[in-house]
């Protein structure tokens, strides 16, 4: 475990493109955390959201095939540059794991887009063009497209073409969210078809969908880690109860406090804890005791499920920075 | 990296327009791109790592584009001015024609795209087609995330503007409730020990010594301007209000208050609120005509500047300005930030982030200038705009000058920057930082 951010730093200097010891903890850490408060997930692991982390973070080539154009390499390098101690680090890398988690979920989001539009692409008003063996490609019946792959600036104007195709919000738990109605990509289809000079393939398809959902899925896990699962099997008037406390508690702790509580509630050792806010152990003692007893006003009259689902809120509250 | 102080000694001549920087303030940081440089700050646009989350006013950049090790989006909509000596480490560089690019993001200017098949038309915003391909996609209504990420983007500018700026009829209830919240969250409620807080406009600092009785403690307040701010609130009463217990005095403003609490017997729980109002005086009607006589002063600007400037409005409130920018600049937003010169502070105070803006076929700004505003026990009052200059290609400074009753050495300059900040984004910057 890094004792403070200079311990990171110097790991990271030694250590290059390759992970350290200290890293690898912080990143492992990062992914159980987020993937313990995100819906079961029966394909993505931590240690897959570790691993591809890890690779985000370190690898100059890292090459993100959601992303258009520029894909999030060496992010470690920006964390470090606008990191301010151990715990700012911690939570840019969590944020640096939810967008993680987003991307490996982005990809089969569009796999299933993709198998849903060439189902659509076998009927009128598209026909399949004869590309003699190479990839299959349609375009709209009346059209008469060139045989090449659109260039990146075609793409960018399609994309600003379609984007006001509405998208949808996907229910807590679905796996594979739909993203647009059967008539809504219809409509997506002719858009694209019509806007490009070129046919559509698979492949031009995954581009356009990348560019518009790169904030989708990032948007969807937000939302759904703001969610806490233990509030599943409150009724609606104890989950409103205990939204109400974690207000309560948020106002009467001081920002530091609140840094402290989290930490704590992701089962750091007081050590650590002191660590990663830079104070003593004997000031953050002093903090606990604050904690302690805003925790005892608000939560000593509440039942034990309303006090469990509030405090797993706090768990996921963005610390302040 | 490099940082820049330590190349250049404690100045800032190793900086350049186009630099992509960490800028720290208050224990936080973030990476910013240098727009225009002057004396003491650079005007500079906030820069993220969340790519995903650009939109057209934005531009995702390679590493080829920027020398930085990582991609990233620079955010040509979130800007504002920031102190030289907050910029720290250089990470990256853009060039000119990347910095032309952002400037013209900015503005409110479309192309009209066709579609291959001639049938469909849609609007985008003009970028310089060799760089088009790195803009982001517009936002499509409000209810979208990237909306959401571009009012905290701007929320998080702010608090790397320096110097912080205050509201324009001094303490405002959003201010006051700073005061309390800072105060509730240092641990004063507890009354049992020292606490000092730094809340976004002041510093609280205060200790208790407990005395003999057991339900009284002597409390010592001490409640600053925050850093560099100095707009004249020192002197301003402060007003205490308990409950649980009971105020024995109270003071003032930058001045160390003893504040005496005795609490109530028995009373299990007892706090203490602080206030500082601070309000805009309404002019007699005297002064309102003596006002028309400023008249032709008020719009006596710099002629070389190619800005006019009229009264539009003017009632017992104060003055409505309209100041049209030169007639071959394009349609444009303007966002002014006020500062007040004095004595004590030369460079001036950023004091009003927005006072007003409109945008026209021709870059206009409506300026609402009360006819005092008070700023602690010492009136200013409003009087002529003095001269508009062009310092850099987004950057214009409006100076305005101001009396004060009993000494006419104070004046008044702000700077007005193109901005095309999304409407709820400003709506944001205003209900933060100011009321009308």
């Amino acid at each position: 475990m890094a004792e403070n951010l200079d311990e990171l730093r110097r790991e990271y200097e030694e250590h290059g493109q390759s992970i350290g010891r200290l890293l690898q903890k912080e990143v492992e850490d990062a992914a159980k955390l987020i993937m313990s408060s995100a819906t079961p997930d029966p394909v993505i692991t931590a240690e897959d959201v570790a691993q591809e982390l890890a690779l985000r973070l370190l690898s100059p080539n890292y090459r993100d095939d959601t992303a258009p154009l520029v894909s999030a390499a060496r992010q470690l390098d920006y964390i470090l540059a606008v990191s301010t101690d151990l715990d700012d680090f911690s939570r840019l890398l969590r944020r640096e794991g939810r967008r993680t988690i987003a991307r490996l979920r982005q990809r089969s989001v569009i796999d299933n887009l993709l198998d849903r539009c060439v189902a659509l692409l076998d009927h009128p008003p598209f026909v399949e063009l004869n590309t003699r063996g190479v990839e299959a490609a349609w375009a709209l019946a009346d059209s008469t497209p060139a045989l090449r792959e659109p260039t990146d600036d075609e793409l960018h104007q399609v994309a600003v073409a379609a984007a006001a195709i509405p998208k949808r919000r996907p229910e807590r738990g679905d796996k594979a969210p739909s993203v647009y109605t059967r008539e809504d990509l219809q409509r997506l289809l002719e858009t694209v078809a019509s806007w490009l000079p070129c046919p559509l393939t698979r492949g031009t398809l995954r581009a356009v969908f990348a560019r518009l959902l790169a904030d989708w899925t990032v948007s969807v896990l937000r939302e759904e880690l703001e969610q806490p699962p233990a509030a599943e099997g409150l009724t609606p008037d104890e989950q409103a109860i205990a939204a109400e406390l974690v207000e309560r508690i948020v106002a009467d702790l001081r920002d530091e406090e609140l840094r402290v509580l989290r930490l704590v509630l992701e089962d750091r050792s007081w050590s650590d804890i002191a660590a990663r806010i830079g104070r003593s152990r004997p000031t953050i003692a002093t903090r606990r005791a604050a904690i302690v007893a805003v925790l005892n006003t608000h939560l000593s009259d509440v039942s034990r499920p309303v006090a469990s689902a509030a405090l797993e809120r706090l768990q996921v509250l963005d610390a302040p920075s | 990296m490099t940082d820049i102080y330590q190349d250049h000694g404690d100045s800032a001549r190793g900086l350049a327009p186009g630099d992509l920087c960490v800028v720290d303030r208050n224990a936080e940081r973030a990476i910013v791109a240098v727009l225009a440089i002057e004396s003491d700050h650079a005007l500079v646009c906030l820069v993220t790592n969340e790519i995903e989350m650009a939109t057209d006013t934005d531009m995702v950049l390679p590493v080829e584009l920027t020398g930085a090790r990582f991609p990233l989006c620079l955010q040509a909509a979130i800007f504002g001015a920031v102190a030289l000596p907050r910029l720290r480490e250089r990470v990256g560089h853009v060039s000119s024609e990347v910095r032309d690019a952002l400037g013209i993001l900015t503005r409110d200017e479309y192309e009209e795209l066709v579609s291959a098949d001639g049938r469909s038309s849609t609007r985008l915003r003009r970028c310089p087609p060799s760089l088009r391909r790195y803009q982001g996609l517009p936002l499509v209504g409000t209810a979208t995330p990237r909306w959401a990420f571009k009012q905290d983007e701007a929320v998080r500018m702010l608090r790397f503007i320096d110097p912080e700026p205050v509201e324009d009829t001094g303490v405002s209830a959003a201010q006051i409730a700073t005061i309390n919240d800072a105060l509730q969250r240092s641990g004063l409620v507890d009354l049992r020990s020292s606490f000092e807080a730094e809340s976004q406009q002041l510093r609280v600092t205060g200790s208790v010594t407990p005395t003999n009785e057991p339900d009284r403690c002597d409390l010592t307040v001490r409640v600053l301007d925050s850093g560099s701010i100095n707009t004249g609130l020192a002197g301003t009463p402060i007003q205490a209000v308990g409950s649980g217990g009971r105020i024995v005095s109270s003071g003032e403003l930058d001045d160390a208050a003893s504040i005496t609490f005795r609490r109530l017997p028995r009373a299990d729980e007892y706090s203490l609120q602080l206030t500082a109002p601070v309000e805009v005086e309404t002019p007699d009607r005297e002064l309102i005509a003596a006002a028309g006589e400023e008249h032709r002063e008020l719009i006596a600007l710099d002629a070389s500047s190619g800005f006019e400037a009229a009264v539009s409005l003017q009632d017992e409130r104060g003055r409505e300005i309209t100041v049209l920018g030169p007639p071959d600049e394009p349609r444009v937003d303007l966002w002014a930030q006020l500062s007040v010169l004095q004595d004590d502070n030369p460079d001036g105070t950023l004091v009003s982030p927005v006072w007003w803006q409109q945008e026209t076929e021709r870059c206009t700004t409506k300026f609402w200038l009360p006819w005092r505003i008070v700023l602690g026990p010492r009136p200013l009052r409003m009087t002529t705009i003095d001269s508009i200059t062009t310092l850099a290609p987004r950057v214009f400074v409006l100076s305005i000058r101001a009396t004060r009753a009993e000494d006419a050495r104070t004046s008044w300059h702000s700077t007005l920057a193109r901005s095309e900040l999304p409407q709820a984004v400003l709506e944001v910057i205003r209900d933060t930082l100011w009321t009308v």
